[in-house]
């Protein structure tokens, strides 16, 4: 179920309610695992045994590879737990895509292969979860983390309800102390997580649903005719929506965890007022960035084998980062470009380390914005639908059809930049400080009544949205 | 956005909270939250919104479709586009046939791809009555929700529940309306436009009332506000504008048209065509557009359907169209009981079913009126 419907208002409002009955842990903690798989299977009841098999398989090729001495073994035994996992996720998600690029490939040699037609139905948050479940048998490979006694306590760390099919990917080390012992919010902690999820639900229903989807839809929809000023608008309405809806999400999952009396990581800081992508990936998708770099760019060699592997290794992390997003080769280059840029950057670190550049705000400044800039060019890639879409949008946003109609209506070109402004305003603000301790600093009145608008805005706006974008990951 | 955590040994992370007396700050938020909501919900009942107005979409007409499946196999059921749907009274249907038809007409959609799932559904065996504004039917576009037969594939566990609890919500609350939300009043303003750009003021507004078993009518307050009836009206003729129907649109949708109804014959189903009435400018273009001999007569013709249509019927043409393509309530259920009696008439599969006794009862057009679901 998604967060912004009233089913999850029902289903939270009860699994709270029995969290702070006066229940032993161990049947509050069943409570949690029961509830979390019931939020999975209303989605698709069947997909749960996915869920399942690769919870208890990682939980036995864990146990096996912590009690093998003998490397060659420890090493097999990862391999299955990484052929499940990846299995799973590669006939789930990438099927398809393979069949309809070998049969591009084989029509180059002039031989017309007509593959099967699979009707594959890609399970909810797979992509989530078999990172999260995957990341634990990694640990346990390279000694990181203890195996989990108990087999229900990690069912629960890889299927907890917050974050199972959107993120934050969590590490064993984030939850599972925290499993040990009983855990109920505070009053604070549980007032506190209800503001946050009101942030996070008004992120998603009035700005990333109500204000920017449409007119993202209006002008993606219509990439072959649009002119420059209507492309950019898509464009930067994107990026307003893309931040809104996966940031929103995860701002719901860590105020609903919390109200819980679960403790969990940001996944997002401010990226638009990011100065570099490096910077950039240190705020945005926090907890994706962090796994990329702890199981794939660091095993890689990271920057510990020479410069030209260095550049070798970050292309390859985010092509597969890209690749990770969805099975499209406009993912796979919207990685890629990622890459290219945190490539540039570097070497442009070095050649630059000495030039003595301006250290001021307006330098800063001017850094942000052209990065927020050449995010945008990457986000064009990442909201087309095919790689022609993502070529006219680039043409039209380079001014090369001057002749093209205009397409968006005063109110969503006004709608657009107030969005787009405020946002970027408040990532500006935010960049260098802490959001607990400007909530902390603002007068009570201003937090009521910030509060009670953003409750009420989301009540009328009743997003009509079935699905967070990160969902399809 | 940033918000500090801090790492604790053993317990993982522990986040900070703002130090302010969050439980009071709640309840304060919570009766503000609601003093706003009951002004929303007085201010939107002075529009005319109604609690118990269902807000009809792809929930309900799942809920419907699905009534086919779990039922007998000859039902009664309606197809079609919004005429049909508000000019249909489905209570003097009862009245006149002893069966409520399932009412699955849905507004703006093309009728032929439901036309097409019931011809391939083995378990329809019934009367299917098809209500077809020429405009929307012959279409290469299914219409505005094309994706009604994917979503009852898939509606999920999650889906259903949530339709449940939104309908129970629906029943007391006037402003859960998806034409009343904010981002639509905001788009009503009539901004000035940049150039060439039709804006969101020249969409359809709200046009209909839904109650349960998706009863639908014209909403009741278009039939009293003559600047709603006036945009209405001027949405209707912006979209019907449009060059004369293609013949060979007119050869594929016949075509298609008349091998599903094969199908459906095949299993023991009959179809049948209703042509609800228009008027004024929007008659006018439908006129020039879809000329009738070419395309009405023509689609009667080749598919061997019994059709009737409004202008065959001089009792017909004096219906209440306040929008000019949609029959006011009252007129509804006038204009339901005369077509439900010209098919008792000519349409034997109905005859067989329905025999004379319940053929002859006699009910005035007022006192099916009055028995019609309304809102409470």
């Amino acid at each position: 179920m998604v967060f912004n419907s009233l089913t999850f208002v029902v289903f939270f409002a009860i699994v709270l309610a029995l969290h702070n009955l006066p229940f032993e842990w161990r049947v509050k903690k069943f409570n949690l695992l029961f509830a979390s798989y019931l939020f999975y299977a209303a989605w698709n009841p069947p997909f749960i045994v996915l869920l399942w098999m690769s919870t208890v398989v990682d939980w036995l090729v864990a146990r096996k590879i912590h009690r093998q001495e003998d490397q060659r073994r420890r090493k097999a035994w990862l391999i299955v737990s990484i052929a499940l996992n990846l299995g799973f996720l590669g006939f789930f998600k990438y099927w398809n895509f393979a069949l309809e690029n070998w049969q591009a490939f084989m029509a180059t040699f002039g031989v017309d292969y007509q593959p099967p037609e699979w009707n594959i139905l890609l399970p909810v948050g797979i992509s989530f979860y078999t990172f999260h479940s995957m990341s634990y048998t990694l640990d346990i490979y390279w000694r990181r983390v203890e195996p989990i006694p108990r087999l229900s306590d990690f069912a629960l760390f890889v299927a907890f309800f917050t974050q199972l099919v959107a993120g934050p990917i969590l590490r064993t080390s984030d939850l599972v102390p925290q499993l040990a012992r009983p855990r109920t919010a505070t009053r604070d902690q549980l007032g506190w997580g209800l503001a946050l999820m009101t942030l996070g639900l008004f992120e998603k229903v009035v700005i990333a649903d109500g204000a920017l989807a449409p007119v993202t839809d209006m002008v993606f929809g219509a990439a072959h005719t649009v002119g420059a000023m209507d492309a950019w608008l898509g464009t930067l309405a994107f990026s307003g929506q893309i931040f809104c809806d996966f940031a929103g999400y995860s701002t719901i999952a860590i105020g609903a965890a919390l109200c819980l009396g679960f403790h969990i990581p940001n996944n997002f800081r401010a990226p638009y007022a990011a100065i570099g992508f490096s910077d950039f990936w240190r705020q945005w998708h926090i907890s994706l960035s962090t796994w990329l770099r702890d199981y794939l760019y660091i095993p890689l060699g990271g920057s510990h084998k020479g410069v030209g592997r260095t550049y070798v290794n970050l292309m390859i992390t985010m092509l597969l980062g890209g690749l990770w997003h969805g099975a499209n080769w406009t993912f796979v280059l919207w990685g890629g470009m990622h890459g290219i840029f945190l490539s540039v950057e570097r070497w442009l670190k070095g050649v630059t380390a000495r030039w003595g550049l301006p250290n001021g705000f307006a330098f800063k400044l001017l850094l942000a914005l052209l990065t927020y800039v050449l995010v945008n060019l990457t986000w064009v890639l990442f909201r087309s639908e095919s790689l022609a879409s993502a070529q006219s949008m680039f043409s039209a946003m380079a001014g090369l059809r001057p002749g093209a109609a205009s397409l968006l209506p005063t109110v969503k070109v006004l709608e657009t930049a107030l969005c787009i402004g405020g946002l970027l305003c408040a990532h500006l603000y935010m960049r260098d400080r802490q959001f607990e301790t400007v909530v902390a600093g603002a007068p009570r009145a201003l937090i009521v009544a910030t509060w009670t608008l953003m409750v009420f805005a989301v009540i009328i706006t009743q997003g009509t949205g079935d699905a967070f974008i990160y969902f399809q990951f | 956005m940033p918000s500090s955590t801090s790492s604790s040994d053993l317990q993982g992370f522990e986040r900070s909270v703002p130090g302010i007396p969050w439980l009071p700050t709640l309840a304060l938020v919570a009766s503000l939250t609601m003093v706003l909501l009951v002004g929303w919900e007085l201010a939107m009942r002075n529009l005319g919104l109604q609690p118990g107005d269902l807000d009809d979409g792809r929930a309900y007409w799942t809920e419907e479709r699905r009534k086919l499946n779990a039922g007998p196999r000859d039902p009664l059921v309606i197809i079609g586009d919004s005429r049909i749907l508000f000019d249909t009274n489905l209570e003097t249907w009862k009245e006149l046939t002893g069966r409520r038809p399932i009412q699955l007409a849905l507004m703006g959609a093309n009728a032929e791809p439901i036309l097409h799932d019931l011809a391939s559904d083995e378990h329809f065996a019934g009367l299917l009555v098809i209500g077809t504004a020429e405009f929307s039917y012959f279409s290469h576009d299914a219409g505005s929700m094309p994706d009604v037969i994917e979503y009852m594939n898939r509606e999920s566990p999650s889906q259903r529940i949530g339709h449940y609890l939104y309908r129970a919500a629906s029943r007391h609350l006037a402003f859960l309306d998806s034409n009343y939300t904010l981002f639509t009043l905001i788009e009503r303003h009539p901004w000035r436009e940049r150039e060439n750009v039709k804006g969101p003021y020249l969409d359809v507004w709200k046009i209909s009332e839904a109650y349960d078993g998706r009863q639908t009518y014209l909403w009741s307050r278009l039939e009293r506000d003559a600047e709603l009836r006036r945009h209405a009206e001027e949405v209707w003729v912006d979209i019907f504008a449009g060059e004369a129907v293609a013949a060979e649109l007119v050869d594929e949708v016949s075509a298609r048209s008349r091998a599903a109804i094969e199908r459906i014959r095949a299993r023991g189903g009959e179809v049948v065509w209703v042509r609800p009435p228009s008027a004024g400018p929007i008659l006018a273009t439908e006129r020039a557009r879809y000329p009738r001999r070419e395309v009405w007569d023509r689609l009667v013709r080749d598919t061997g359907s019994f059709g009737v249509h409004f202008e065959d019927f001089p009792a017909m043409r004096q219906y209440e169209i306040p929008d000019s393509s949609h029959l006011s309530r009252a007129s509804a259920v006038e204009f339901t009981e005369a077509y439900v009696r010209e098919l008792l008439e000519n349409v034997p599969w109905l005859q067989e079913r329905h025999g004379d006794d319940v053929r002859n009862r006699k009910v005035t057009p007022l006192e099916a009126h009055r028995r019609a679901p309304r809102a409470p």
